[in-house]
Parts: C-alpha cells; structure tokens; sequence
C-alpha cells in the first residue's frame, strides 16, 4: 500500500471518527422565547434518568461538566445566581454505551444511542422551555471500534449547549 | 490455510493479545491539585475503588472503563468535584486494529481496563464556603515542590 492510500484510510477515518463529537440540533418542545433567551441566565445544572435507564453519579457528572464547560465556551455570562436564573435539568431517556466489537463487525450493530428531555425551570419549578437532545453514533469498522461513548457525550453536550444558543 | 499460517496466526495473536494491558499496565499514575488552596482531602475513585490524597498530590489508581469522579474537600471551602472518563489508549487501539488478535486483545484490555486511559493531572477549582467568604480570608494557594505522598485506602 502506498503512503498516499495510507494517509486516504487515516483522513477518512479521522472524518468518520468526528462523527461521533458533532453537534446534533435540540427538538424544541416548549422553545424560549427570543427575549428570554436573550435575557437567559442559568444558576444550576442537574441531570436525572428515567427508572428504566442505567448510569452513574460519575455518568450524570461527566455530562453535566461537559455542558457547563460548552456554554461557558459560547456564552460565559450566561452562568450567574442571580434573580431569575433558571436550572437546566437534563433527564436521560435512552442511555446506551452499546458494543465496541459489534460496532468493528458491522455497520449499524453495537450502537451508541443518547437521548434526553432537557428542561429550563424558574425558581419555583415551572417549566419555561423543553427540548429534545438526541445523539448516536452507528458506524462500524476501525472507526466504530475506536469511539467510546465519551466521544458520543461531547456531541451530546455541544447539542444541550446550542439550547442556550 | 497451512497448519504453519495457523500457528503463526496464534501466535501473533498470543504475542499481541492485551497490548495495552503489557505496554500501558492496569494502572496509572494521576496528579491532583486544588485551586486557589491547597492541602484538600481529595478522594478519586471509579469501579475498581477509591484512592485518596493529600492536593497537590500524585496517587495510583486502577484504570476502569467507568467514570473518574475526584472529591476534594477543605474546612472553610466548598467540596470540589471533577469527572473524568477515559480515553482509548494508543497501545488499545493498535492492539484494536490487529486482525484476529484485535479480538482477543480487546478482551483482555476491557476486562483489565487498560484500554481507556485517564488524563494524567487535574486540577479541582475549589470556592471558598459562603461563612468562610464573608469572614476569615482564605490563605492563598502555595506552589508546592514536591507533591505530597499519595495515601491508597485499598
């Protein structure tokens, strides 16, 4: 094989890698309104799953950092305890780490799948916007062998980041 | 096939079999420090147990396939938290990509937790607590040397 067609396979799984970590948009159920996005300001991050979905302490923590971590990237004076702020919960639908191996077999096997209900609440509970956060990742061969599901998160997170967008 | 293919096959598979496991080892060396204070009980632990050590600080822990959560704690200071999941090591992904072997190798690596690798050095913001705040000032941060010796609890 010649270095060329060496550099090919690595560039092009480097693009398929990226996959994994791009930004899929939120699904907005209730949106904020443009003046209350403009005006957004958030004091807390928590996340939660639904009975039926396995994580951690460290699952739920790994996610919610990443989210602080892109929206102060983005917007940094969004963060404050001031009056008003807003908590964003992110609770986990669907949270699969799926198979590194099936993924290596076959396209389509082993998937990545990561799905949330993310919720922007005052301080007195009331939902002021709702959206939809999905993230997966299929692909198979080196490229679907070599992605973990942190790869899967930092897309994930980048998406619950572009609610506050 | 040969029987002679077949033989070097398996071997090949036995030689490479948890690359990661031989060249990086089950275990990892992290360095933990606080900001802006030092001397915080930091405790890091994931599936296979928890460590602690005194910030800034180098410890040995059990690399695992699940989340890294690190708790630092001082009098006078709010707890810090940091998560950390592992990355796929590059003896991982050699071992991955081998025909054959990548099977055999990827078992070993998962079941020892070489394969993912942990960012070797943190560093826990700490803020300082609400009474603490309005009182005393926090001593500020002093660079250490040498980092205080790492404390297994198993």
């Amino acid at each position: 094989m010649k270095p060329l067609h060496v550099l090919c396979v690595a560039a092009f799984a480097a693009l398929l890698a990226g996959c994994a970590s791009s930004v899929s948009a939120p699904t907005a159920v209730s949106a904020l309104s443009p003046d209350a996005k403009a005006a957004l300001r958030i004091s807390d991050i928590t996340a939660d799953a639904a009975s039926n979905v396995q994580m951690s302490d460290g699952d739920f923590g790994v996610v919610c950092q990443k989210v602080h971590g892109y929206i102060q990237q983005q917007s940094p004076s969004v963060f404050a305890d001031a009056n008003g702020a807003l908590k964003m919960n992110i609770h986990f639908t669907k949270f699969d780490r799926g198979n590194a191996f099936a993924r290596a077999m076959l396209i389509g096997l082993g998937q990545i799948v990561i799905e949330a209900d993310v919720t922007l609440s005052d301080s007195s509970g009331h939902t002021v916007g709702e959206y939809k956060v999905a993230k997966d990742f299929a692909l198979g061969g080196i490229a679907g062998a070599t992605t973990t599901v942190d790869d899967v998160e930092d897309g994930f997170a980048k998406s619950v980041a572009a609610v506050v967008k | 096939m040969s029987s002679r293919h077949v033989a070097v096959l398996a071997a090949c598979a036995l030689t490479c079999a948890g690359c990661a496991s031989v060249v990086d080892g089950s275990t990892q060396q992290i360095t933990i420090a606080t900001m802006p204070v030092n001397g915080a009980d930091c405790t890091a632990s994931n599936s296979r147990g928890s460590w602690s050590v005194v910030s800034p600080g180098a410890v040995m822990i059990d690399k695992s396939e699940s989340v890294l959560t690190i708790r630092c704690s001082k009098v006078g200071w709010l707890d810090g938290k940091f998560y950390a999941s592992g990355k796929m090591s590059t003896a991982g992904l050699v071992g991955a990509m081998i025909p054959y072997a990548g099977i055999v190798s990827s078992a070993v690596n998962a079941s020892t937790g070489a394969v993912l690798t942990y960012p070797d050095s943190y560093i826990v913001e700490m803020k300082p607590a609400p009474s603490a705040a309005a009182g005393a000032q926090p001593l500020p941060a002093t660079p250490t040397a040498d980092p205080a010796p790492a404390k297994p609890v198993n």
